[in-house]
């Protein structure tokens, strides 16, 4: 008897998030 | 009723004084005598507050007293859902929460209004997001009747006033900040103390092995999947396309900083969810091995804080699920009444002054807070059933509107008024006659809503260039 699958998308998103600049 | 020590006495009254103190600190003085400052807080939160706000606001008593007892009842596979509700933060956080929060409007029928250069359009919006967040707070109530019910012995119709009495004092003292902030003080509460009383509650049951083999036993369903891959599709699109819509967390956009703001924002309020919902699909299923039945599953996680984990625990447990009812109620509220209030009343008066709208508003609070307890006092289905109906109703008449009308410059003013009056009676009348062909409402609800903005926006006079341009650089 959901951790990896929630480190993986959400790591991955914040790191976008971080980098993407306004325009 | 279960003979409880003082320590939940302490713990729950501490928690109601400084939930009441961050609310008047912030509305100290004529911090939120405007619009601006009381709808937005004078947009001027940051990420990690915004974020844990946008959190707070989504787990609701949908996901400890709601989802919690689906798991109870169903095991382990449901957890899947939260996959969806992610998808749905990510199309969000690509597609529109940003653009709104560049927009600066105050409410979101203010946008709809001005993007379909349409007053009947705002005001459509405004009376279905008002019906489908009285339908989210009758959830938040019941839920929060059972809890104090099951633990306090309190009668229903008490618990659930006491616990709307504070919401309402804090919303209405300080507005949008301070249901922002004591969001904030309420995810790290939720999130923290589900979070320790898991390893207690599982060394509680026996461990793991033992709780596996003898759930198995009970119904081999709960460890596998009791729902299917398409029961989970269908649950992950009714929280992952309502979330990408949901008025009252577009609304907590227009609080943000700057767009980038907004994306960071999303990933934090991730982050909280995640914690919650390991913590709940655990605790859930874990329940099932200890009670295993229970006349319904809404009082699993009433029984857990009562009776299985240390007082201090239990009594933190249900500190917890109240901010998650008070988080969502305050924000639901803020959002709700200003329909009526900023966007109705606005549209009857054109020339009401800032003044005015903000006395119809506290009215509006009032109204918003206390006609759900009508309907709470003889729910009409499990809490998270609730929960999922009115999520159902957003993501079918907003979606269409909101989310592809940001990005795709063809939609008419029709065509919005059409898709929005399409998609909620869809779900009703879907839900009504039982559901042909084993769909959830919200996929006809959806498909019709955005087949007919497609179609009637194809047919109908385009919007004027001056409505375009505040959403569109090159038209």
């Amino acid at each position: 008897l959901l951790v990896i699958y929630a480190i993986v998308f959400i790591g991955g998103y914040l790191i976008w998030a971080y980098y993407t600049k306004d325009e | 009723m279960f003979n409880i020590s003082d320590t939940f006495y302490y713990v729950l009254i501490g928690y109601f004084v400084i939930i009441l103190g961050i609310g008047l600190w912030t509305g100290r003085g004529d911090k939120s005598k405007n619009s601006e400052e009381f709808l937005v807080a004078g947009r001027s939160i940051g990420a990690v507050v915004g974020g844990a706000a946008l959190a707070a606001t989504q787990m609701s008593a949908g996901t400890f007293v709601g989802s919690m007892g689906v798991h109870w009842m169903t095991g382990v596979s449901y957890q899947w859902f939260w996959p969806g509700l992610w998808l749905g933060w990510l199309v969000s956080a690509l597609w529109v929460a940003p653009k709104m929060q560049k927009f600066r409007a105050l409410t979101v029928p203010d946008y709809i209004g001005q993007r379909y250069n349409s007053k009947l359009a705002k005001g459509i919006a405004a009376v279905l997001i008002f019906v489908a967040l009285t339908v989210s707070l009758i959830g938040q109530y019941v839920a929060g009747g059972i809890l104090l019910q099951t633990v306090f012995g309190i009668p229903m119709l008490y618990g659930s006033i006491i616990t709307i009495a504070i919401t309402i004092i804090y919303t209405f003292k300080g507005g949008m900040k301070a249901s922002a902030y004591s969001d904030f003080v309420q995810a790290l509460i939720m999130a923290g103390c589900f979070f320790a009383a898991v390893p207690i509650l599982v060394i509680q049951a026996g461990g793991m092995e033992h709780i596996a083999a003898f759930i198995t036993e009970l119904d081999p369903r709960l460890t596998g999947f009791y729902y299917s891959v398409k029961d989970l599709f269908g649950f992950a699109m009714v929280f992952g396309v309502s979330m990408a819509v949901m008025p009252y967390e577009l609304a907590k956009m227009y609080t943000l900083k700057s767009p980038r703001t907004v994306r960071l924002a999303i990933g934090f309020g991730m982050v909280f969810q995640a914690i919650v919902a390991l913590s709940v699909s655990l605790s859930g299923t874990v329940m099932r091995s200890l009670f295993p039945t229970l006349n319904t599953g809404d009082a699993a996680s009433s029984l857990l804080a009562a009776t299985v984990v240390p007082p201090l625990v239990g009594a933190l447990l249900v500190v917890a699920i109240l901010a998650a009812i008070m988080s969502t109620v305050s924000g639901v509220i803020i959002v709700s009444s200003s329909a009526i209030s900023h966007d109705i009343y606005g549209l009857l008066k054109p020339n009401a002054t800032d003044k005015e709208k903000m006395r119809m508003n506290k009215i509006w609070c009032l109204i918003a807070g206390v006609i759900p307890m009508f309907f709470a006092i003889r729910p009409f289905d499990m809490v998270q059933f609730i929960i999922i109906l009115q999520s159902s109703l957003i993501a079918a008449f907003f979606f269409p509107a909101v989310a592809i009308g940001l990005n795709w410059k063809g939609a008419t003013k029709a065509g919005a008024i059409a898709s929005m009056i399409v998609g909620f009676c869809t779900v009703i009348i879907w839900r009504e006659i039982g559901n042909p062909l084993g769909l959830h409402e919200v996929i006809p609800g959806v498909v019709f809503s955005c087949i007919v903005y497609y179609v009637v926006s194809k047919f109908t006079k385009p919007l004027p260039r001056e409505a375009l341009l505040p959403f569109f650089k090159d038209v």
